[in-house]
């Protein structure tokens, strides 16, 4: 069973109109990474949990400096009413006996939303064209209808594969939305698995280009502000121990 | 994703969206069929029901021999079977609590938290999950290394158990209970308990029988795990 737990008085009716950014569960974790940080950098606000068979639950203290009473859950829901901006994080792996179901459950909870767009990653190794743009783009109809000409003023390349290997469930989504007559858009990177917190950033500018309208991360002198969340530390496990040499 | 690598087999990492050994093109397009609790008898007349004050939710890999042994005495009766590994509900009339004891299955989690939510709503929710201390994530690693067994919680009320600090977390079914009560503004402890002995020998158990003492849960520390003769060193 879906079940949105929104908080302090919120309705879901509030964020007909809103951008909605979606991580899929990718490669190196990049497109979750990306989220962290624009919830960190822009310090959005915790407004929803959810949960569905399709998550594995889990639950902790605060991943972001700025809500520190919050506690982490498998999906959070952040938003920032100015920006007109929904921000999904998934916390833990699916189980894909019901994806299907929480798929459609998302779609049917976002159909007021203006745009969504999926961040994803795909295997490095599967670019074929080396000095090619490392993004690439799937844009369903109804997307392109309303953002063609930001679109066409990207540098990134329109995805036209079957298949986006180390992606994640983000065609799969993609497709559900896309039937539901969502507009969305996928923007994935071509990536390896290590430290991804690079590729996080470098997809965040990316996302930052096509909204910078609303997103506001860019500083004066160019770049972005961003800020690392407190989750980031020890992203690679304890300090080795010293007994060991 | 799960696939044992042979020799000299070339390991293509997929991404990392499923759990379950499902690669990512071959997702099914199926719905899994619904989990039940299996019920010793009927639930809706029954006493727990109404009159459950407490619930105690127990989890961890292989914990169910020594949760049976150290939080089922003379009087709890057996509710339900959980449909995960040798996971079961049972009640204790003379305390009203309600013990859920959940040996970890990851997999079907999520949807065995949503049974258990479904089933009462208790006052207070208490939760405990043992987990290996090397899933423990501190810059300061030298203040827990001599210790077996430590305990951290997240909205403890016992003062002299630390405070489980980010980037560590819960997850399975604890983890779910304790995070819809949270959202929803309900009265939940949640305890980790980080050993080195997950088979929770007396030695590696001392502190969580503390904890359960603390918590005015009763006990009893008669439990011995088996001895294995197996060797850890050859197939």
């Amino acid at each position: 069973m879906f079940r949105l737990q929104l908080k302090d008085n919120v309705r879901l009716e509030d964020f007909k109109g809103y951008t909605v950014i979606i991580p899929s569960i990718c490669i190196g974790n990049a497109a979750q990474l990306a989220c962290d940080l624009l919830i960190s950098s822009k310090n959005l606000k915790r407004v929803a949990s959810i949960s569905h068979p399709a998550l594995i639950p889990c639950y902790g203290p605060s991943a972001f400096q700025h809500e520190p009473e919050e506690k982490i859950a498998a999906c959070e829901l952040y938003s920032c009413p100015d920006s007109k901006l929904l921000v999904f994080q998934f916390r833990s792996p699916f189980i894909s006996t019901h994806m299907t179901s929480f798929h459609k459950e998302l779609a049917n909870t976002l159909n007021n939303a203006e745009k969504v767009i999926v961040l994803s990653g795909s295997l490095g190794f599967e670019k074929r064209i080396i000095d090619s743009c490392p993004y690439e783009y799937k844009a369903s109809e109804s997307f392109k209808g309303i953002h063609g000409d930001r679109l066409q003023n990207m540098k990134w390349k329109e995805f036209g594969g079957e298949m986006i290997f180390g992606g994640g469930n983000a065609l799969d989504l993609y497709k559900i939305m896309d039937e539901q007559n969502v507009p969305v858009m996928i923007l994935f990177r071509y990536l390896l698995e290590g430290d991804n917190s690079t590729d996080a950033a470098l997809i965040l500018s990316e996302l930052s280009e096509l909204c910078k309208d609303f997103l506001a991360l860019n500083t004066d002198v160019g770049g972005l502000q961003l800020k690392v969340p407190i989750s980031w530390k020890l992203l690679f496990g304890n300090d080795i121990p010293e007994l060991i040499f | 994703m799960g696939c044992p690598m042979g020799f000299g087999e070339i390991n293509i990492p997929s991404s990392r969206a499923f759990w379950d050994d499902c690669d990512e093109d071959e997702c099914p397009k199926v719905e899994a069929k619904k989990l039940q609790l299996e019920f010793e008898s009927c639930p809706e007349q029954a006493e727990w029901k109404n009159k459950c004050k407490r619930m105690l939710v127990f989890e961890g890999p292989s914990i169910s021999s020594f949760a049976e042994a150290t939080l089922l005495l003379n009087g709890s009766q057996k509710i339900a079977a959980i449909p995960s590994k040798k996971s079961s509900l049972h009640y204790v009339p003379t305390t009203k609590l309600l013990i859920a004891i959940v040996d970890e299955d990851l997999t079907p989690s999520g949807e065995i938290c949503q049974l258990l939510l479904e089933l009462c709503k208790a006052e207070e929710v208490i939760t405990v999950t043992i987990k290996a201390k090397v899933e423990y994530k501190t810059e300061n690693v030298a203040a827990v290394r001599d210790a077996i067994t430590f305990i951290r919680s997240i909205d403890g009320v016992l003062n002299h158990i630390e405070a489980l600090e980010a980037p560590n977390f819960i997850a399975g079914v604890a983890a779910g209970i304790s995070s819809w009560r949270c959202n929803e503004g309900l009265k939940t402890q949640s305890y980790v308990v980080y050993t080195d002995n997950l088979a929770l020998d007396p030695l590696a158990a001392k502190p969580v029988l503390a904890l359960l003492k603390d918590l005015n849960i009763d006990y009893s520390s008669s439990y011995k795990p088996k001895k294995r003769d197996d060797s850890h060193l050859y197939m």
